[in-house]
């Protein structure tokens, strides 16, 4: 019998306890971040699109940091802090982060399905670099496809931020 | 500016919150009760047959609960006319299915398409349209497949001509006016040529997805990725004799290629029937690119003639139009294409060009915006560049002069002609083009706008117009309950902004907040019937079905209140949920007096529809080459219309931009799917081989846009034009690139780094012949 491994995640400021293994209700070695949020915790704001790291619908924070959540492996997820797109309003007063009441304010989005993914990779951004200019963040969301084009909508509410001076 | 209180105003969509925070629900999102997971063994050969499948071991793994094969599904088809079937025998290209296994978890059903076993006999492929159609070619179906439509057959790798859309009367795919031979005679300028426009993927980033089970043998509950509820279920009842529900939630992108889903719908509706469970079929991203229905690939071979003073005289061609193993509603293109044509050229009196839908062993071709026009006019009006430039004229001139103005006829897809006697784009051109600077950057045919250094910059343009903006049947309602109002119209939400306008149109009529309207989730039981999104059209037709239905319903609670204060219905208004009396506003009545806690007024609306009002986007763009990389990008671009009026300005914009993307644009010179001509399978089958612009390269995006009010079925006289913001891209940006290279001629899409420098006698060899 093969040993089960103790594995703890805290995501969007829960703590979940899990089994790593192949039984029933465990988490096999092979199973990504992106399934074990979508199928195990129903967090389904976060987007599978093209499931190789190419298109950043997946995004997630792993300690403020933007990964591709379907090519990470939960198991390597233990004792980092991981935030999806449900873990960005404050959980109190439901208050929108800046962010997305940017994106609300200047329309940043058509289909709507890589945006939970942009504003990741906004959040990221702007927590390594809070007046990023222009170009740093259009490198910075090269990552990110928008096949309807919203990218102009997206641009012009992030540098809405960076223009406000607000924390982000 | 606007006299009014929504139209015309920035408006925050009302499902915006949702989709930012994540809770937004999409399809593979929704929480489907007992829902099995379907995956699919794909032919991993363009075109072979299957000599023996052993299903057996498959079917013995615990928590499979079926395996469905040609053996077993039901003898069902799909297509124009129906000729695809939900399996087959006879496997046509890398990708058609094989088999399906429906299981408790996509693990399983993974693990069980390996324990198929299937031997296969190869047989000859055959990939392009010109090699499909030669004596002796490859037969992608047989005479035994009997497709036949209107007393046509399927014939050597063509199918038969026509589609739905003319009902009863004749196909309509080919134009025969006039006299061509005379209309040559009677020009300056004759060219002849070829232009070929390859296969290209519109890549909604939501994969398809369906889901579908059976409530008895005469129910089925399908849910759906699909921005047309109505097309996904009605021509699929017909087929299989039940009655289909659609439910379809946020659709993750759509850019009219995931309307009817016509094929997977099909195939998981007898997945379900087959192993007698829920089950859903989430295509992955691969399958999405290597397997699910793509836009057309044609090529035009013809031959135009004009006269010095640019009037067009003759235009005769074949249009060789690539379907590959299928055609969901390529005939439909086919007769729209010729519309689309028929429009730009209009003045041209003497016609004569034939289309042939030609069958290969390529992905099967499917709906996509642009729908026909796109691809015969990158190529038709590609060649007519040769004979522009003979007689120096540039062609926003050309186009003024030959495009169809108010009271010209033009064909549409049922092969009658139709006519508007208001709508009219001459200024349209007049002020895109000065605001484009067009004609100071036109510097003349094969002539660059500038050069620096290495890089030479070049101008270009072309346009598109449809008659489909007010097509088709929409049918709504309106309810009235408390003080909230309720609108039921199947429209989905794709990201086209058109949910909030139906909500703008609404809160406008009954002079509302936008927060008391809800518009119903779009789903076939609750709501009636729609074509669906598709040419443009939810903004005349939903917007004027819903529309009439605030109105019926507004003069309904006028004249209940009316009752209650003892005056009539005329002496009454109604602004912010009270009724009063336009006398005297002090005497007045709210909404939930009139309709109190268990009381509905309801309120219906539709718009039949017809072809008589045609939309048109103009675009102008300027490409950058790289001399020595051959590297073309699009630097600057202005999109072009006259909408009647804005509903929405935000929208409207972002609608134009999206024209670059989703296989529009983009197509002149960025995008296309490679085909591996030794084992038949697509090399551009994830999102990294298969190229599409991401952020950091953008050009600089201006749009013109005109609000004549024209007389259509929407209240405020707007038209729609989010299907063909891209349409005429490609042959603007091809246009562009020539110039900007000095005039040597590309004829083949997209213009890419080989392709151009080939153009340049500086590469040979290559990709290119
Ligand atoms: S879905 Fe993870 S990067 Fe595309
Ligand atoms: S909004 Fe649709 S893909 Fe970005």
């Amino acid at each position: 019998m093969e040993m089960s491994k103790e594995l703890t995640l805290h995501i969007n400021g829960q703590t979940y306890e899990f089994t790593i293994g192949r039984k029933l209700g465990q988490i096999p070695e092979s199973e990504t971040l992106l399934e074990t949020l979508r199928e195990r915790l129903g967090l389904t704001g976060t987007k599978l699109s093209c499931g190789e790291g190419a298109c950043g619908c997946c995004a997630v924070l792993m300690d403020g940091k933007a990964v591709a959540s379907c090519v990470t492996l939960t198991a390597e997820c233990g004792g980092k802090e991981i935030t999806t797109i449900e873990g960005l309003a404050d959980p109190v007063t439901g208050e929108l982060d800046p962010i997305q009441e940017a994106f609300l304010e200047h329309n940043a989005f058509q289909c709507g399905f890589c945006t939970p993914g942009i504003i990741i990779a906004v959040k990221s951004l702007l927590n390594a670099n809070p007046h990023p200019t222009e170009d740093e963040i259009k490198e910075a969301l090269s990552g990110n496809f928008c096949r309807c084009i919203s990218h102009y909508q997206v641009i012009e509410a992030v540098q809405s931020i960076v223009k406000g001076g607000e924390q982000a | 500016m606007s006299e009014f209180r929504h139209i015309g105003k920035v408006r925050r969509r009302q499902d915006g919150r949702a989709i930012v925070t994540g809770k937004a629900l999409y399809c593979d999102d929704l929480p489907i009760k007992n829902c099995y997971v379907a995956k699919v063994l794909h032919s991993p050969y363009p075109h072979a047959e299957i000599v023996s499948i052993d299903t057996s071991e498959a079917e013995k793994l615990p928590g499979v609960c079926g395996v469905m094969t040609y053996k077993n599904a039901p003898d069902w088809k799909t297509g124009v006319p129906a000729h695809r079937p939900v399996m087959s025998q006879h496997l046509r290209f890398v990708g058609d299915p094989v088999a399906a296994v429906a299981a408790e978890n996509a693990q399983i059903a993974e693990q069980a398409l390996e324990l198929i076993r299937v031997e296969y006999r190869q047989l000859p492929p055959v990939y392009d349209v010109e090699d499909a159609i030669k004596p002796g070619a490859p037969e992608v179906y047989r005479a035994e497949d009997n497709i036949e439509s209107k007393g046509y057959h399927y014939e050597r790798n063509c199918l038969p001509p026509g589609s739905w859309f003319e009902g009863n009367d004749p196909p309509f795919y080919k134009i025969q006016d006039g006299d061509v031979e005379q209309g040559f005679a009677e020009s300056d300028v004759v060219v002849e040529g070829k232009v070929a426009y390859t296969w290209t993927f519109p890549g909604a980033p939501e994969s398809p997805f369906v889901a579908a089970g059976w409530d008895d043998d005469t129910h089925v509950n399908v849910w759906a990725s699909s921005q047309g509820p109505n097309m996904v279920c009605r021509p699929l009842a017909y087929t299989i004799g039940a009655h289909i529900n659609v439910t379809t939630p946020n659709v993750g992108g759509s850019y009219g290629n995931k309307d009817a889903l016509g094929y997977i719908t099909m195939l998981t509706v007898a997945l379900a029937k087959v192993t007698g469970v829920t089950v859903k079929y989430a295509l992955t991203k691969e399958e999405h690119l290597l397997f699910y229905e793509r836009r057309l690939d044609n090529k035009f071979i013809g031959k135009i003639g004009i006269t010095k003073d640019g009037r067009i005289k003759a235009l005769q061609g074949d249009w060789l139009v690539g379907t590959g193993a299928g055609s969901e509603l390529t005939q439909g293109q086919v007769a729209e294409g010729l519309g689309e044509l028929h429009i730009a050229l209009n003045k041209c009196p003497n016609w004569d060009i034939e289309a042939k839908v030609v069958v290969s062993n390529k992905i099967p071709v499917g709906i996509a915006r642009g729908f026909g026009g796109q691809e015969l006019k990158a190529c038709a009006l590609h060649l007519l560049t040769r004979a522009l430039r003979q007689i120096d004229m540039d062609p926003v001139t050309f186009y003024k002069k030959n495009f169809c103005q108010a009271g010209d006829e033009y064909y549409w897809r049922t092969g009658h002609k139709y006519s508007n006697p208001v709508i009219n784009y001459d200024k349209c051109f007049d002020v895109a083009a000065e605001k484009f600077r067009w004609f100071d950057r036109w510097k003349g045919w094969g002539v660059p706008s500038r050069v620096e250094g290495n890089k030479a910059y070049g101008v270009g343009f072309s346009l598109h117009s449809s008659g489909d903006p007010q097509s088709d049947e929409t049918f709504a309602y309106v309810r009235l309950e408390n003080d909230q109002v309720m609108v039921h119209c199947a429209v989905s939400q794709f990201g086209n902004g058109q949910r909030l306008a139906l909500a703008k149109i609404a809160a406008e009529i009954l002079n509302v907040p936008l927060e008391n309207v809800t518009i119903n989730s779009s789903d076939t039981r609750t709501d009636p019937a729609d074509f669906g999104a598709a040419g443009s059209r939810e903004t005349i037709t939903a917007g004027g079905a819903v529309g009439s239905a605030a109105k019926a319903a507004r003069q309904k609670l006028l004249e209940e209140a009316a009752e209650k204060m003892g005056c009539s219905a005329e002496d009454l208004d109604t602004k912010d949920l009270m009724v009063f009396r336009k006398d005297d506003p002090s005497v007045c009545l709210p909404w939930i007096a009139i309709c109190p806690m268990y009381y509905s007024i309801t309120g219906e609306g539709v718009v039949k529809g017809d072809f008589n009002h045609n939309n048109c986007v103009m675009n102008f763009v300027e490409v950058e080459v790289d001399l020595e990389t051959g590297l073309a990008k699009i630097t600057d671009a202005l999109s072009a219309s006259d909408v009647g009026r804005i509903i929405n300005p935000l929208e409207l914009k972002m609608q134009f931009e999206g024209g670059l993307g989703s296989a529009g644009m983009d197509t002149g010179h960025l995008e296309e799917m490679v085909l591996d001509p030794v084992i038949g399978r697509v090399m551009t089958h994830n999102m990294i081989d298969y190229k599409w612009r991401p952020f950091n390269e953008l050009p600089k995006f201006d749009t013109a846009v005109l609000e004549s009010v024209w007389p259509t079925a929407n209240p405020y006289g707007a038209i729609g034009i989010g299907e063909i913001t891209g349409a005429a891209g490609p042959a603007a940006v091809l246009m562009a690139i020539e110039n900007a290279i000095g005039g040597a001629e590309i004829n083949e899409y997209p213009a890419t780094p080989d392709k151009i420098l080939n153009a340049l006698g500086k590469a040979k060899g290559g990709l290119v012949e």
